[in-house]
């Protein structure tokens, strides 16, 4: 973000008639300390103070703002636009130019300018969920773009998607050599990591769409989607293919679709945030999901622009992971609430998220990507 | 007493009271609580005047807060209690530095529908608290402006209400009793938790609005209303703002009770078209609320209103339609925040000023009051929306200006002032929501004269050592007079 940019959007938080403080709505690091320099208020203030040179970069000052989760609650909510998750963003930027990056983030910064992962897993692996067997053409109109969270960490929801994009009869390759998106990058204020940028990330992985001849790109993960879709563009590195998420393409491709098998069960969805109040994208999960046979869909009290966070995004996750795991069973309680037994997503990272923190908690419910809903439900 | 001890003993200290991990003292963490949203501007051209509290403390039961309190009264350290910071008259600036208690980590609500009241710590949201009661079929409320945000301990401790005043009345209305800490540390509990008592003085009153000068509140029992399922919106827009005027006191005076009766005028008009709304243009508005139990009688009600406003030659729009109705209404609550837009957009950032006006007048001043303080604002070139809560005779005046100069920032703390000496001049009170604080302290005395007196007599005996949030409300002796002045000065 440019300074006077950044600049714009502090006045806008500074000279709103009130430094309103609507952002404490809803925001998952100040429901967790409670403290006001964790809240988008405080952070928009210690922003402006940084900007101004009154207040010296620091490591204090780097841990308040690596600990927000980029959930954008406060950009939805604040009356006058400022956006405090952008502004989050750029300072984390600034602090990392100024040595001020948390250890934690430049190893995995480090590693992604490597192995383009920042799981700190060997490049040469990254394939490694492609089920056995499976033959794809060297040119397609589709693209399959997994991501680091799925070809790393959720490997059997990648080889669902195939599956699924299969069983679809939609006729999709893979990139030859898939690089991260550079959403953990951008996320974590390290637009340049040892070397490497996002901008020569998304020049690469474009120069491969080009090479399958694709004239879209599909993406599961919502991080990759604003990377792909929003990012890069910001970066000038226009995409010249069409960027969809995978609920976008099911949704448009929804004939093809033959999940008409299985009982009567009582869904919810959970927003990403990524996909939902930063992409805009709300509707095309939820059309699916009421669309099924049997399926009851049921809505959170927080959902869409105001859906809480699953509390993985901004690198909150990895530095943070019992805080973290906090912020998902609030979620986890609210689609209790509701009566569902199962929770819908379209995210790897808050599958995996909300899983896993179901699992810890006993919490009874079940979490699965909309991918997995549909195969199991395919016939 | 002794002295206030140094920076590491005082933290040292407080982390004995309440734990290493509820206790901030580093610059990062303190800064954020130096400041109103006033001064925060003002800083942007002033560096210096930053007021750093020494620590920030997040207390998690009454008893931590107690400890807290006869600690700083043995050492003179002052106190700020704290809810979600949203107040707009510089309650919270911690202009003697001290222990701000941020009270958000004592949030728990215990819904008693069955007895009609609530039982909530004073840092449970009005937001959570209204979702909680709304399950039950039950709701506190006044609303005020910022509730997705605000605590009932801010609410309390400021006497807020809101848009619904007029139907519902304020939070002093429902409070029924109080748990407090007293400057020394003495819990006290005023008022019991029944609806109605005669039993001795209404302490529990002195505490509302009391900005946090006499004691830490840390439980709020509150009476409870039944929600009403039925609200029907209507916005009706008038050719002048007279007509719209007119329109209110006739609403009124047919006896209606309406559950809003807001007025906007042009400008504010201009900003909601701004902001996305295809509203008829006019030279003012009204915006009614209808709400009850039974859809015949709601509706009833408004199409009442609806005929006294076009009789008024007045054009509605939202009758049909309660979708666009709730757009209005979230529309309104951003009123102030979206005056910026009206301003000729900068060629480079700048930072744009409110000085607010929230006066209470007798209905019957209220056009006199609206006419007179826009032509004040014309001969003063000011430029600034005027809304506000006819219905109970809340005026609302938002003058926006840049305050690069010190001359730019004179005009507008002049305009504020005469604006507030106007309403005084015609019966009414400086403030009918948003309260005194540090900004208006200074006219406190003409309101009261004699009876400002009588409340520094009280604050002497609950607070002798003058700990709780200093320089507020005009209770330290001299009023803290114009502090703005005094800093373009020394600048
Ligand atoms: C966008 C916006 C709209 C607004 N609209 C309205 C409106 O319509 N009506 C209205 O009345 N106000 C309005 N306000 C002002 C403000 O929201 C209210 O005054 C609110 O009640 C303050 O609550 P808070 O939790 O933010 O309190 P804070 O701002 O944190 O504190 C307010 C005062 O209360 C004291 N205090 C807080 N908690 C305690 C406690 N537990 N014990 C003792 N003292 C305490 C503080 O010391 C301070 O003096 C608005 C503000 C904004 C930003």
């Amino acid at each position: 973000m440019r300074l006077e940019e950044l600049r714009t959007k502090i006045n806008a938080c500074m000279s709103s008639s009130t430094a309103c403080g609507l952002c404490r709505t809803q925001c998952p690091s100040l429901e967790l300390w409670g403290v006001e320099s964790r809240a988008p208020r405080g952070r928009m203030a210690l922003c402006a103070h940084l900007l101004r040179g009154d207040l010296p970069p620091s490591n204090t000052v780097a841990e308040r703002m690596f600990s927000c989760v980029l959930c954008g609650n406060c950009d939805a909510v604040c009356p006058v636009g400022a956006g405090p998750s952008r502004v989050i963003e750029a300072a984390r930027e600034r602090l990392r130019e100024r040595g001020f990056l948390p250890p934690k983030y430049g190893e995995r910064g480090g590693h992604v300018a490597r192995e383009h992962n920042p799981y700190l897993e060997p490049h040469a692996s990254r394939l490694s969920w492609l089920p056995p067997g499976l033959h794809l053409p060297g040119k397609a109109p589709l693209v399959y773009f997994a991501g680091c969270t799925s070809s790393y960490r959720e490997k059997e929801l990648a080889g669902k998607v195939v599956e699924l994009l299969g069983r679809m009869g939609l006729e999709f390759t893979l990139l030859g050599d898939e690089w991260c998106c550079g959403s953990f990058l951008l996320r974590t204020g390290q637009g340049e990591a040892d070397g490497a940028t996002v901008e020569g990330m998304a020049r690469h992985n474009l120069e491969e769409v080009g090479r399958r001849g694709a004239r879209e790109v599909v993406v599961n993960c919502p991080g990759c989607y604003r990377a792909w879709k929003s990012d890069y563009p910001e970066l000038g590195v226009e995409p010249e293919v069409g960027v969809l998420h995978l609920v976008q393409l099911l949704d448009r491709e929804r004939g093809r679709l033959r999940a008409e098998r299985g009982g009567e069960v009582r869904v919810t969805y959970h927003d990403p945030c990524h996909l939902g109040r930063h992409m805009g994208v709300y509707e095309e999960p939820r059309r699916l999901l009421s669309s099924l046979p049997g399926v009851e869909l049921v809505e959170m009290p927080r959902n869409r622009e105001n859906s809480w966070c699953c509390g993985s995004g901004g690198g909150f996750r990895a530095g943070y992971p019992d805080a973290s795991k906090q912020v998902a069973k609030r979620r986890l309680e609210e689609a209790r609430e509701t009566g569902a037994q199962v929770l819908v997503t379209a995210c790897p990272f808050c599958l995996r998220q909300l899983r896993e923190t179901a699992e810890a908690f006993g919490l009874g419910l079940r979490v699965v990507d909309l991918v997995e809903f549909l195969l199991e439900r395919w016939g | 007493m002794s002295s206030r001890p140094e920076r590491r003993e005082l933290e040292r200290e407080l982390a004995g009271m309440v734990g290493r991990e509820n206790v901030l003292t580093e610059e990062a963490d303190l800064l954020p609580y130096s400041a109103d949203h006033f001064l925060r501007g003002l800083q942007h051209y002033l560096p210096k005047f930053k007021f750093l509290p020494d620590a920030v403390v997040t207390p998690l039961e009454t008893s931590q807060v107690s400890r807290i309190l006869r600690f700083a009264s043995l050492h003179r350290i002052p106190v700020i209690p704290r809810g979600a910071g949203t107040s707009l008259a510089g309650q919270l600036i911690p202009v003697e530095g001290g222990i701000v208690l941020d009270l958000k980590k004592m949030n728990r609500i215990e819904p008693r529908v069955e007895d009609r009241m609530v039982v909530a710590g004073p840092g449970a949201t009005y937001a959570e608290l209204n979702r909680e009661l709304e399950r039950r079929g039950y709701f506190f409320p006044p609303e005020p402006g910022s509730a997705m945000a605000c605590t009932v301990g801010g609410m309390v401790s400021t006497n807020a209400s809101g848009s619904g005043a007029v139907k519902y009345g304020a939070t002093r209305n429902y409070v029924l009793s109080l748990e407090v800490v007293l400057a020394g540390g003495e819990v006290v509990r005023l008022g019991r938790k029944v609806a109605k008592s005669a039993s001795g003085y209404s302490l529990k009153d002195l505490f509302v609005g009391s900005e946090g000068t006499l004691g830490v509140i840390t439980e709020i029992t509150l009476r409870v209303e039944p929600y009403p399922p039925i609200r029907r919106t209507t916005m009706a827009v008038f050719p002048s703002l007279e007509g719209a005027f007119e329109a209110a006191m006739e609403i009124l005076g047919r006896g209606i009770t309406p559950a809003s009766l807001e007025l906007l005028d042009e400008l504010c008009l201009l900003a909601l078209n701004m902001s996305g709304f295809s509203l008829p243009e006019g030279k003012g508005a009204l915006l009614l609320r209808s709400d009850g139990r039974y859809r015949e009688a709601v509706e009833g009600e408004m199409e009442e209103m609806v005929r006294a406003c076009r009789g008024k030659g007045a054009e509605t729009v939202g009758v049909e339609d309660e979708a666009l109705g709730r757009r209005l209404w979230e529309a309104r609550e951003k009123i102030s925040a979206s005056l910026t837009k009206l301003l000729p957009s900068p060629e480079t950032p700048r930072l744009v000023f409110q000085a607010s006006v929230d006066v209470g007048l007798p209905l019957s001043k209220m056009l006199e009051y609206v006419r007179r303080v826009k032509a004040l604002m014309e001969e003063r070139g000011i430029m600034g929306v005027c809304f506000g809560h006819v219905g109970d005779g809340n005026v609302h005046i938002g003058s926006t200006f840049v305050p690069e100069s010190p001359e730019q920032v004179e005009r507008a703390r002049r305009f504020q002032e005469e604006a507030i000496r106007l309403a005084l001049s015609l019966g009414g009170t400086l403030t009918a929501e948003h309260g005194v604080g540090l900004w208006k302290a200074p006219y406190l005395e003409e309101e009261h004269g004699y009876a400002l007196e009588l409340m520094r007599s009280l604050k002497r005996l609950l607070d002798p050592q003058g700990i709780l949030n200093p320089g507020k409300m005009a209770l330290d002796g001299i009023p803290r007079v114009a502090l703005m002045e005094r800093w373009w000065e020394e600048k």
